[in-house]
């Protein structure tokens, strides 16, 4: 004959901070904090399988190099929208440019991880310039086209602020940071492939090229194009609740994006032809090599290529989907080749290069961060609808 | 100057200075290009 | 013409790139520090003893060889320099009944135009008047792109320090040189396989070998020109592809093929604003043309509309005036027929 009432459900389960999604985020990252804290009183050697002869593995080719890619979309999108007036895009624009923003600091947590001396960050703009150096120009463009996509992610913000006047200022900025960011992408979009250039003897003659440089900012503009139809696969669900446009909207969103990644992508797959002609290396695609880049380039470009035609002809948003989603795993494929697997192909001591978990673990703990922050600043400010006192508004 | 890498180091530093000075002054540039075009 | 895997991949590249210092957006050669120091490998005479791996280590402080120096097992496998070997020996052929094993010596080549030193974003490296390549650790980042871009695999980085690694690589002994010593390696190679001495008089030294001994060596000096030259030149009397070293590959400098490429970066700084303010007022414009050609289209329809409503007004009064009269007509006709009707009765 009791009335004390056993609290059975703990107050964090009641006020909704132990969700699935927390727990396994949280583990995660913590996981991730802890491989990193090993990182820095152990060494590189005791979270990475990195050697002499692999310098760069896993952190460099998907932070990096595929992180750079995949964020294409901010650029992308904003020029059609801001300098082309292709306004039917607007919806998607700040969730294209967050992406943007959250990728491009993804590539610096991740050099973070990977410098050996990380807290020399800015040595090579405040100590010793190296501008010999295509990383230098990567490092200067990377710096100053996160700054733009600060900028450009602060009119959100500010409106959720209630900021009228912080607003109206960045907003009259759009035109002029969304230039400077179309240079800023161009040149460190392309400028990662040239960093191969200097290792001719290192990288397999069909994926080295003249030309890396171009392959890599067409490449880069298909990759973007399928992360912005990815990523709205999944926000667009997640977040529909908040979501404004009518879904024939937003399906000719995909139609129109899938339609210029297929004519990015044939002409990706175009240059790519041509470069094995400059070299006179057809004879290569008969060898080990020659058909795993036959794997890469039809399965990961010409198949897509097709896919986006066909669904973009049919408007089949599923076959678009699958078409977005396989172009992101082989602009993936393509950075890691060109990283570590096709890299060293020949090298002297028949070493290769795995990555371990650990280094597995903190890249998926960094995509977990993006990702966790996305949704805590979708779920608060106007990214995927119109704050009401703005509409119509730039 | 004995090496290409002195040399290039050389000219690629005031290359990126050169290029930085001509991308900011290019707003003021367009600027006065086009203000007469508002006065309607 | 050799047939290996990098002598046609040497042979490709070499074609394809061997367009001169265009490349790089300058028509100028250099020549180099005049009076650079240079070193001579010739693997016709290395008997693999290692003295140079020990005399290295020793020089620099590093941990000695593991294990006994004359071990054959050591070269079972193909080794490479690593963070406390700035120097290995390798055996590429094995001993035949009338010839005897051939031995190479790596290490960093000291490149008259160095591809690490134009990979590092912080200058890391210079080539100096005396011939070697310095690194300074007081300004590296530890990005180890000069470890990935080194051909010859020579660089190697200090993964087990946490706070203060560093690249490792020979120094050819710079401090010893500007005392006017030689490298550790050459004065502790018994067997004369290792001179040094000025990068040109060697020159002439190795062709005067192959001219006195010509069934001994192959007709070429490795490093002479390769990628622009090198410190450390190989003569060999095997093709220099079965010891490893890159055959066939251009004579252009690496700093060249490297940086040809940002030559793009001023141009689309200066290209782009103008060009895509360009695009941007003609989209405005066509945005504005097309504005007005709709508000026009709109206008003329309301016009038409107006009009045809004007006429259609017009054409009932016209129809409503005519029925009236007929109606009038009608009436008038009536009214005289009851006239006349009611007149007869």
């Amino acid at each position: 004959m009791s009335d004390v009432t056993v609290d059975a459900v703990p107050a964090a389960v009641k006020t909704g901070w132990l969700t699935p999604f927390n727990i396994i985020t949280g583990i995660i990252l913590v996981g991730g904090a802890i491989i990193l804290g090993l990182r820095f009183t152990q060494g590189l050697a005791a979270t990475t399988n990195l050697s002499n002869t692999y310098p760069w593995g896993l952190w460099i080719g998907f932070d990096v190099m595929s992180g750079v890619a995949l964020a294409a979309g901010g650029f992308i999108t904003s020029s059609a929208v801001y300098l082309f007036g292709m306004k039917e895009y607007k919806p998607v624009v700040r969730a294209a440019l967050l992406t943007g923003f959250l990728g491009y600091f993804l590539v610096v947590l991740g050099l973070l991880a990977d410098l050996g001396r990380p807290w020399r960050l800015p040595y090579p703009f405040i100590r010793s310039a190296g501008p010999t150096s295509p990383l230098f120009e990567v490092s200067l463009c990377v710096a100053l086209y996160l700054t733009v996509l600060l900028i450009e992610s602060t009119p959100a913000a500010f409106e959720w602020l209630g900021l009228k006047k912080f607003r109206k200022i960045v907003g009259s900025m759009t035109i002029a940071l969304t230039i400077f960011g179309l240079i800023l992408s161009t040149m460190h979009q392309s400028t990662l492939g040239a960093m191969f250039m200097v290792a001719p003897t290192r990288l397999h003659p069909l994926w080295y090229s003249g030309h890396i440089p171009v392959h890599f900012f067409v490449s880069a503009v298909a990759a973007g194009l399928s992360m912005v139809i990815v990523e709205g696969m999944i926000s667009h669900r997640a977040f529909h609740h908040q979501v404004e446009i009518t879904d024939e909207h937003f399906q000719g969103i995909n139609f129109g994006l899938a339609k210029a990644a297929s004519v990015a992508l044939a002409i990706y797959f175009s240059i790519k032809v041509i470069a094995l002609a400059i070299e006179d290396e057809w004879s290569l695609l008969g060898t080990g090599w020659g058909a795993y880049w036959l794997f890469e380039v039809l399965g990961f470009v010409l198949l897509p290529c097709v896919l986006f035609a066909v669904g973009y002809r049919e408007r089949r948003l599923p076959v678009v989907r699958v078409a977005a989603v396989i172009t992101v795993i082989g602009i993936m494929l393509n950075r890691f080749n060109i990283t570590f697997i096709a890299f060293n192909w020949n090298n002297p001591t028949a070493e290769t290069y795995i990555p371990n978990w650990m280094e597995i673990w903190v890249t998926v703990a960094f995509i977990t961060f993006a990702v966790v922050v996305f949704r805590w600043i979708a779920n608060r400010m106007p990214i995927m609808y119109e704050h009401p006192d703005w509409k119509g508004v730039h | 100057m004995h090496t290409l890498f002195d040399f290039l180091t050389h000219t690629k530093g005031i290359g990126y200075i050169v290029a930085g000075v001509l991308l900011v002054s290019f707003i003021p540039f367009w600027r006065f290009l086009t203000e007469r075009e508002h006065e309607e | 013409m050799t047939t290996t895997r990098r002598g046609f991949i040497g042979g490709a590249i070499g074609a394809a790139l061997a367009t001169g210092t265009a490349e790089a957006g300058t028509t100028k050669h250099f020549e180099g520090h005049p009076g650079r120091y240079g070193l001579l490998h010739d693997t016709t005479l290395c008997v693999g003893c290692r003295s140079c791996e020990v005399a290295c280590k020793e020089v620099n402080d590093l941990p000695p060889v593991e294990g006994p120096v004359d071990d054959p097992q050591v070269f079972d496998t193909t080794r490479r320099t690593t963070e406390t070997s700035l120097t290995v020996v390798n055996k590429y052929v094995e001993a035949t009944d009338d010839a005897p094993p051939v031995y190479r010596k790596l290490q960093c080549m000291h490149c008259n135009e160095p591809c690490c030193a134009t990979v590092c974003l912080v200058h890391a490296f210079e080539k100096t008047p005396e011939g070697p390549v310095l690194y300074h650790p007081e300004l590296c980042m530890g990005c180890r792109y000069c470890v990935m871009a080194c051909p010859y695999y020579a660089l190697a980085y200090e993964y087990e320090d946490p706070l203060t690694p560093k690249v490792m690589r020979c120094t050819m002994c710079y401090d010893r040189i500007k005392e006017g010593k030689l490298p550790s390696c050459a004065e502790a190679c018994p067997t004369g396989a290792i001179t040094f001495g000025d990068r040109e008089e060697l020159i002439g030294v190795a062709h005067e070998r192959i001219r006195k001994h010509p069934g001994r060596y192959v007709n070429h000096i490795f490093g002479e020109h390769e990628f622009g030259g090198t410190s450390w030149m190989v003569l060999a009397g095997e093709s220099f592809g079965e010891l490893g070293l890159d055959e066939g590959v251009t004579s252009e400098p690496l700093p060249a093929i490297a940086t040809s490429y940002l030559g793009v970066v001023p141009l689309v700084v200066t290209i782009y604003p103008g060009l895509l303010m360009g695009m941007y007022a003609f989209s405005k414009r066509h945005e504005a043309v097309a504005k007005a050609e709709r508000e026009d289209a709109v206008a003329k329809a309301v016009e038409t509309t107006e009009e045809e409503g004007q006429k259609k007004i017009a054409a009932a009064a016209v129809r409503a005036a005519k029925d009236k009269q007929r109606a009038v007509d009608m009436a008038v006709k009536k009214a005289l027929a009851e006239a006349e009707k009611g007149g007869e009765s």
